[in-house]
C-alpha cells in the first residue's frame, strides 16, 4: 500500500515536473517572439520618424509636388494610428499593419520618383543622409520581419505539436500570426567561390 | 527575482539566436563559410599578405582593448540577391561582436561584383549609424578601390570604423558587474543562513545540504587569446556601396 502511494505520488510529481518545464518553454518561446514582434513594430516607427524630416527637405527644393508629399503625409499618419498589438494573434492585426506600411512604402516610391527631378536636391548633403537612412531602415524592416516570422513559426510549432497542445490552450498560449513571407527571404545567396 | 528577470532576458537572447541559426545553418550551409578564425578574411585573394597580417595584428590588440569586432571578408564571384540579405546571412552564421553586446562590425566586400557593405551589429548602431557608415564608404573606402588598390581602401576602411566605434564598450576584464554583486550578496546570505540554521538547530544541522544553487549564468566571455567571443547579432544597420 506504502509503495503504490509512493509510485503515485512519484508520477504525479514527474508529470507536474514536465508541465513546469513546457510551461516555461512557451513562456520564453512566447517572450521571445513578443521581443521580436516589439522590434518590428520599432522599426516601422523608425521609418516613421524619418519622414517628417524627409518631407521639409524635399518641400525646400520641390516646392511644386505638393499632392506627392500629402500622400506621403497621409500614408504616414495612416500608419502610426494603426493601433499597437502586443502579440498579434490575430492575421488581421498583421493584414491591417501590413496595408497601413505597404500604403507608407507606394507613397515613399513614388516620392523617391519625383524628385529625381531635382538634382539640387539630390546633391543636398541632408537629403543624401536621409536616403542613407531610409534605405537602412527599409533593410531593418526587412531583417526584423523575417526574423518575427521566424520566432513565430517556432514558437506555433511548438505549441500545436503534441503533447503541448493539450497544455497550451490550459495555459493560455494561442498561436500567433505572422507576415507573408517577401521572395527575397526565401531566395538562398549564391556565391561562386571558383574564380 | 532579479536573478530571474535577467535569466529569461538570456534565454529569449539565446533562444533567438539558436533559431536563427538553426534557420541559416539549414539554408545557406554550403554557400557561406563557417566561422573563420581571423579577423581578416580575404577569400577573394585581393589584398596583400602584409595587408592581411598588420589588420589581424591591430584588430586582435583593438578587440583586447574595446572588446569590438571588427571582421573583414572579401568574396569572389557574382551575387545573385542583395548585398544587405547576403550579409545577414553573414551575420546569422558568423554572429560577430560579443554576446549581449552585439558589438561587431563586417566589412563584407565582392570585388568582381563591385559591391561592398559594412554591417553593424545592433550594440554598435549608435556609434556608426548608416550615414557614417556611408561617409566611411564614400570617403575612405570606395576611391582606393577605384584606382584598384584594395589594400589601401580596406586599411583605411578599418581604421575608420575602429576610430568610430572606440569608447562605445570597454573590455570587461577589469569591469566589476551589477551580476557578480548580487553572486556575492546571495553567497553572503547564503552563508549567514546556515549559520543561523545551525545555531538553532544546536549544531546538529547534517552536512551537505542538498539545495542546489541554480542561475547566476556568469558567462564571461573572455576572449582573450584566439578569435573569440562571437554570439553577437545585427539588424540589418549599415550601408551598402558600389564603385
Amino acid at each position: 500500500m506504502k509503495k503504490l502511494l509512493i509510485g503515485i505520488s512519484v508520477v504525479i510529481l514527474l508529470a507536474i515536473l514536465y508541465g513546469i518545464s513546457v510551461y516555461n518553454t512557451m513562456v520564453s518561446s512566447q517572450q521571445n517572439v513578443q521581443s521580436s514582434w516589439a522590434q518590428v513594430q520599432n522599426v516601422y516607427q523608425r521609418r516613421a520618424d524619418l519622414i517628417p524630416n524627409l518631407v521639409s527637405t524635399v518641400k525646400a527644393y520641390a516646392k511644386h509636388e505638393r499632392t506627392t508629399l500629402e500622400d506621403v503625409v497621409k500614408a504616414r499618419s495612416a500608419a502610426v494610428s494603426v493601433p499597437p498589438v502586443t502579440l498579434p494573434q490575430d492575421p488581421a492585426q498583421i493584414a491591417q499593419l501590413e496595408k497601413a506600411q505597404q500604403g507608407l512604402s507606394q507613397a515613399l516610391s513614388r516620392l523617391m520618383v519625383v524628385v529625381e527631378r531635382y538634382p539640387d536636391l539630390k546633391a543636398s548633403q541632408n537629403f543624401m543622409a536621409l536616403q542613407v537612412e531610409l534605405a537602412g531602415t527599409e533593410n531593418r524592416i526587412a531583417v526584423e520581419r523575417r526574423r518575427f516570422n521566424i520566432a513565430a513559426q517556432n514558437y506555433n510549432a511548438y505549441i500545436l505539436r503534441f503533447p503541448q497542445n493539450l497544455l497550451a490552450s490550459r495555459f493560455g498560449f494561442n498561436p500567433v500570426a505572422y507576415f507573408q513571407a517577401e521572395p527575397a527571404a526565401q531566395s538562398v545567396p549564391k556565391v561562386n567561390f571558383d574564380q | 527575482m532579479i536573478m530571474i528577470i535577467k535569466q529569461t532576458k538570456y534565454m529569449k537572447f539565446f533562444f533567438s539566436i539558436f533559431l536563427i541559426g538553426l534557420f541559416c545553418a539549414k539554408a545557406f550551409a554550403i554557400v557561406i563559410p563557417s566561422k573563420p578564425d581571423n579577423y581578416i578574411n580575404d577569400y577573394a585573394h585581393i589584398l596583400s599578405s602584409s595587408t592581411v597580417a598588420a589588420l589581424n595584428s591591430t584588430l586582435k590588440q583593438y578587440e583586447q582593448k574595446t572588446s569590438n569586432q571588427i571582421v573583414v571578408a572579401t568574396f569572389p564571384g557574382k551575387l545573385d540577391i542583395p548585398i544587405e540579405d547576403f550579409s545577414t546571412h553573414l551575420e546569422n552564421q558568423w554572429k560577430i561582436g560579443q554576446k549581449n553586446k552585439d558589438n561587431g562590425v563586417i566589412l563584407v566586400i565582392f570585388p568582381d561584383d563591385h559591391q561592398l557593405r559594412i554591417e553593424v551589429g545592433y550594440g554598435l548602431e549608435g556609434a556608426i549609424p548608416d550615414a557614417l557608415a556611408n561617409t566611411i564608404i564614400q570617403q575612405e573606402i570606395t576611391p582606393a578601390f577605384k584606382a584598384g588598390d584594395y589594400n589601401k581602401g580596406v586599411t583605411a576602411g578599418v581604421t575608420a570604423i575602429m576610430q568610430a566605434a572606440k569608447g562605445e564598450y570597454k573590455s570587461e576584464t577589469e569591469a566589476f558587474s551589477a551580476q557578480d554583486a548580487l553572486v556575492i550578496f546571495f553567497l553572503i546570505i547564503a552563508v549567514l543562513l546556515v549559520w543561523f540554521l545551525r545555531k538553532i538547530q544546536g549544531g546538529k544541522f547534517p552536512n551537505g545540504g542538498s539545495g542546489r544553487w541554480g542561475g547566476g549564468s556568469g558567462s564571461s566571455s573572455g576572449s582573450s587569446d584566439s578569435f573569440g567571443g562571437g554570439g553577437g547579432s545585427s539588424g540589418g544597420g549599415g550601408a551598402s556601396g558600389r564603385w
